[in-house]
């Protein structure tokens, strides 16, 4: 058989080809598999049941986690330890603003928040990890709560698929659900397109990370939010308040990009000064670039 | 302002598809969702103006152009002085160059009278000079300035050629036609009664027109002319000929006159003729005596008038020996050859010799050396005689074909090809055909009718692309010619033996062979007499694009070289001898005298004159203006009407193409 010259499942990544596949399921597993095909080639990362030390054993022990070959060579039981081993709860909050219904062209942001959230409660059901989720708009629309238990997975992903774009975006009333159902620390995922003052923003998020979670702002953008082309003045639309503005080109290529790269500049700079990572992602950049992130975070716990 | 057609007015309702266009079903904005205008600001109203305003453009263009055609057809006009529409009125001095102004000083009476015209007119007149006799040459202008006006007037000379006042009022009509506006019009002439057209209503001048009669001379001046010669263009033998010539004279008295014939410029023959008053008399010549080749001959008679141009008459005569015409006899040995034989020797000065051969004999030897051939009902040709006859005519000689029973069986016409369908057999006694001329204008037709002639056999034949002068009543060709090469064949689709039909012992068979032959034999091409003003073939006897060599009475070439190749026909306008050499060494020589009807210079009588100056003195209305002092006129809109559409349907376009893909851009 030929080798193939692509990793397998790395294509898949792409969002665009993702948009052609129905279930949420399989959109998870594909991006998730092709992630960690990718991470084995990689000298930089691991993931999920690697291995972390020996440990002697003592009565009470699993015995499934004797590593019976150093018994048989040495004559003396250890276990082997695994980093998948330490779970944690992630909670991931999922904004459904009208906002995030914008598309330019066939994914919108929420598809695309959808599918990075689908693939995170992947990950996390593989890593055993006792995963969350709340989606809002004005006010919270979906609540998961975070669990290991049989069926998390599907709870979740029921949740996702039913995620439509609402109307305004709240950050106030879902991040104080979050806080009164935390009940451990863990990490606090927020996708959203965050249009709305950074310093209020970053200072509704801020007290999730006081409680000891890590947090980590996916800050989902369409790469015309960034560089809107017009040829010619157009009536722009708000999708969320139904205000209509007509917007020259001129204003289009050069103070709004450079109004809107302040915006982000300031939401990274408030970002870092509270702790919390901020990521940038645009619908056109492949998910593994956010699963990288989440995965760095997370090996950051261990 | 006025209306001429206001019916066309209701196309102003045609206005409202462009506003239910723009306005009822016109493109919305339709604005496109962004995810949030945060970051947006209402700042762009001035380039959002600018689409509205070329918007608002396009509808009213759109709206102008509909509004201009429908004003256009319309037709609006507005009320202007008639004294004003005066400036406009073309001034026309018309010369009378005919033959009867050489008498004595009236062309220069005439032009002198012609310059007084053009120097009362005020300064800055539009005008133009023409010089009329049977046609009208407009010579110069329209011009405002004078050196190009007397520029022209300067090069009208007298010439050969009858005058015609319906020829000029018919110009004039055409040239008010065409300039738009109406005329002053200034005819100075000998006003000769012969000039006169038949009907009184030919003379009538454009409406509006206003005519200036001016007459020089006294008119009913006494004048001799040789009004007509009678002398033979072929002589085919060295006898003295007879030539005879009618020497009249009008407004004169009872005058001898001595008579002079010359040929070459040798006096051949002088006598004296007593004319009576006002009266003709025939003086009559015995010793034209005519060696070989072409001559110039002349009669001329010592009349001492001022119009000396008439007093002599050329005529052009031809020394040649009778041609050899070959003819090849059906096998049938019937009496068609008798009846051509016949024929050919009926003429008074015959100029052919008939040699009969069977068709079956072999060697056709050289036919060169014939003026043309005769084959009577060919049948099956043998193909020596048929190739041999092919090359004959493309050689440039002529055949003639008659086709009778021989030919139906072989289904075909010898060397042209037509295909014979059949017979047309009604059945003698019983039904019969009759034909037509359906050209008359055929060199071997002319003057003829085939009225009374029955035919009772001819071959069905498709004619092709041959030439049809004649018919059956059922359209079957009957006499039809093909080129072929330089030279002809015709073809006469029934046998000439008194049996197929009853043609050669009609009046007009004799007629028809005479003419038949001297067109096919090229003897009609030698010599002719004609009038002043005839216009002549140039190519009609040979190839076309092939130059022909035109010298005139003054032995000089009349013609270019390109013009020798392009120019298909030419004017004989002067009176003498022209000689056309055409393409294989062919040679006309012909005598052209000035118009005879000019010799009479009787006035058109004072009160007809007077009645035309009337019927044209400008108090007609006119839509372009002319009228007394005070009246108004109506001058016309619509043409600047739909130049201003046709701007507007130009602005539209560029616009709309521009608007539309701004729109679709956005």
């Amino acid at each position: 058989m030929a080798a193939r010259s692509v990793t397998p499942g790395q294509r898949f990544l792409d969002p665009a080809i993702l948009m052609g596949l129905k279930d949420l399921d399989l959109v998870a597993r594909t991006v998730v598999d092709g992630f960690i095909a990718g991470l084995h080639r990689s000298p930089d990362f691991g993931f999920s049941q690697e291995f972390a030390e020996y440990r002697a054993y003592t009565p009470g022990d699993d015995l499934r986690f004797v590593d019976w070959n150093v018994y048989a060579r040495t004559g003396r039981a250890y276990l082997k330890r695994f980093r998948g081993e330490t779970n944690t709860h992630i909670t991931i909050m999922l904004d459904s603003s009208a906002s995030m219904g914008y598309a330019s062209g066939a994914l919108s942001k929420l598809d695309y928040a959808r599918f990075l959230t689908a693939s995170l409660a992947y990950i996390a059901n593989r890593q055993r990890d006792a995963a969350g989720l709340i989606v809002f708009d004005e006010q919270v629309r979906e609540f998961v709560r975070p669990s290991t238990r049989h069926g998390q997975l599907a709870r979740m992903l029921h949740a996702v698929e039913h995620a439509v774009a609402g109307k305004g975006t709240e950050f106030h009333g879902p991040f104080l659900q979050f806080q009164q159902t935390l009940a451990r620390r863990g990490i606090a995922v927020v996708a959203s397109d965050f249009y709305g003052e950074p310093e209020t923003i970053i200072k509704l998020v801020e007290p999730l990370r006081f409680r000891g979670n890590d947090l980590v702002l996916f800050h989902i953008l369409d790469p015309r939010e960034l560089d809107p082309q017009l040829k010619t003045p157009v009536l722009l639309e708000d999708m969320e308040t139904g205000t209509a503005i007509e917007v020259s080109p001129e204003y289009a290529g050069g103070e709004y990009k450079e109004k809107i790269g302040r915006h982000i500049e300031e939401l990274r700079r408030w970002a870092k000064g509270v702790g919390a990572e901020y990521f940038l992602l645009t619908t056109d950049r492949p998910l593994d670039d956010a699963l990288r992130e989440y995965v760095a975070v997370r090996q950051r716990r261990l | 302002m006025g209306w001429l057609a206001p019916g066309f007015l209701a196309g102003l309702l045609a206005l409202g598809l462009p506003l239910w266009l723009h306005l009822l079903r016109r493109y919305r904005n339709q604005p496109r969702p962004f995810s949030s205008l945060m970051f947006f600001e209402p700042r762009t109203q001035s380039s959002i103006l600018h689409r509205r305003l070329r918007y608002l453009a396009l509808l009213a263009l759109r709206m102008g152009l509909l509004a201009l055609l429908a004003l256009a057809f319309a037709n609006p006009f507005i009320s202007e002085p008639a004294a004003k529409a005066t400036e406009r009125r073309l001034l026309v001095v018309a010369v009378d160059d005919s033959f009867s102004m050489r008498y004595g000083d009236h062309m220069e009476e005439a032009k002198r009278r012609a310059r007084g015209v053009l120097d009362g007119a005020e300064h800055g007149r539009l005008a133009m000079v023409a010089a009329f006799d049977t046609g009208v040459d407009f010579v110069a202008g329209p011009s405002v300035d004078r050196n190009i006006l007397d520029a022209g007037l300067g090069s009208i000379a007298a010439g050969d050629e009858g005058t015609s006042f319906g020829a000029l009022a018919r110009a004039l009509r055409g040239l008010a036609a065409a300039q738009r506006s109406a005329l002053d019009v200034h005819v100075i002439s000998d006003m000769q009664k012969a000039a006169m057209p038949p009907a009184f209503a030919d003379l009538e001048l454009p409406a509006g027109s206003r005519l200036t009669l001016d007459a020089v001379g006294k008119g009913g001046e006494a004048n001799w002319t040789v009004e007509s010669v009678n002398a033979p263009t072929r002589v085919f033998d060295g006898g003295k000929k007879t030539v005879s010539a009618v020497v009249a004279g009008y407004n004169t008295a009872e005058t001898t006159l001595a008579a002079t014939l010359a040929l070459d410029g040798r006096v051949l023959e002088t006598k004296t003729v007593t004319a009576p008053a006002g009266g003709r008399a025939t003086v009559e010549f015995t010793g034209l005596e005519t060696p070989y080749g072409f001559h110039r001959g002349e009669v001329r008679i010592n009349a001492a008038d001022e119009l000396t141009g008439d007093n002599r008459y050329p005529f052009a005569v031809e020394r040649l020996d009778p041609r050899p015409v070959l003819l090849f006899d059906s096998a049938r040995k019937t009496r068609a050859a008798l009846y051509l034989h016949a024929a050919l020797e009926a003429a008074d000065a015959s100029g052919f010799q008939l040699e009969e051969r069977a068709s079956g004999s072999g060697d056709p030897g050289d036919l060169s050396r014939y003026a043309f051939v005769m084959v009577l009902d060919p049948g099956r040709m043998p193909a020596r005689l048929e190739a041999a006859l092919d090359g004959y005519v493309k050689r440039g000689g002529a055949v003639f074909l008659t086709l009778g029973a021989e030919t139906l069986s072989a289904g075909k016409t010898p060397l042209t090809g037509h295909v014979i369908r059949g017979a047309e057999q009604p059945g003698r006694g019983e039904t019969f055909e009759t034909a037509a001329v359906t050209e008359p204008g055929y060199p071997a037709l002319k003057g003829l009718t085939l009225e009374g002639v029955k035919f009772y056999e001819a071959a069905f034949t498709e004619a092709g692309n041959a030439r049809v002068a004649a018919r059956l009543g059922d359209h079957t060709p009957l006499l039809m010619e093909d080129r072929i090469g330089e030279g002809k064949v015709v073809t006469f689709a029934s046998a000439l033996d008194n049996v197929a039909n009853d043609f050669p012992l009609k009046a007009s068979f004799v007629a028809f062979v005479q003419q038949m032959a001297d067109y096919l034999g090229g003897a009609a091409a030698g010599t002719a007499n004609l009038t002043a003003g005839t216009v002549v073939d140039l190519h009609g006897e040979g190839a076309a694009g092939a130059a022909v060599d035109v010298t005139g009475p003054d032995g000089k070439r009349a013609l270019s070289l390109t013009e020798a190749a392009a120019l298909p026909t030419y004017e004989l306008k002067q009176d003498g001898f022209y000689e056309i050499r055409a393409p294989g060494g062919r040679r006309r020589l012909l005598a052209v005298h000035a118009d005879r009807r000019e010799s009479d210079l009787t006035r058109v009588p004072e009160d007809t004159l007077a009645l035309w100056a009337k019927g044209n003195s400008g108090d007609a209305p006119a839509q372009a203006g002319a009228g007394e002092p005070g009246e108004m006129v109506q001058k016309p809109l619509g043409r600047y009407l739909l130049v201003l559409a046709l701007l507007a349907a130009v602005s539209e376009s560029l616009f709309s193409v521009r608007y539309l893909w701004n729109r679709e851009a956005a």
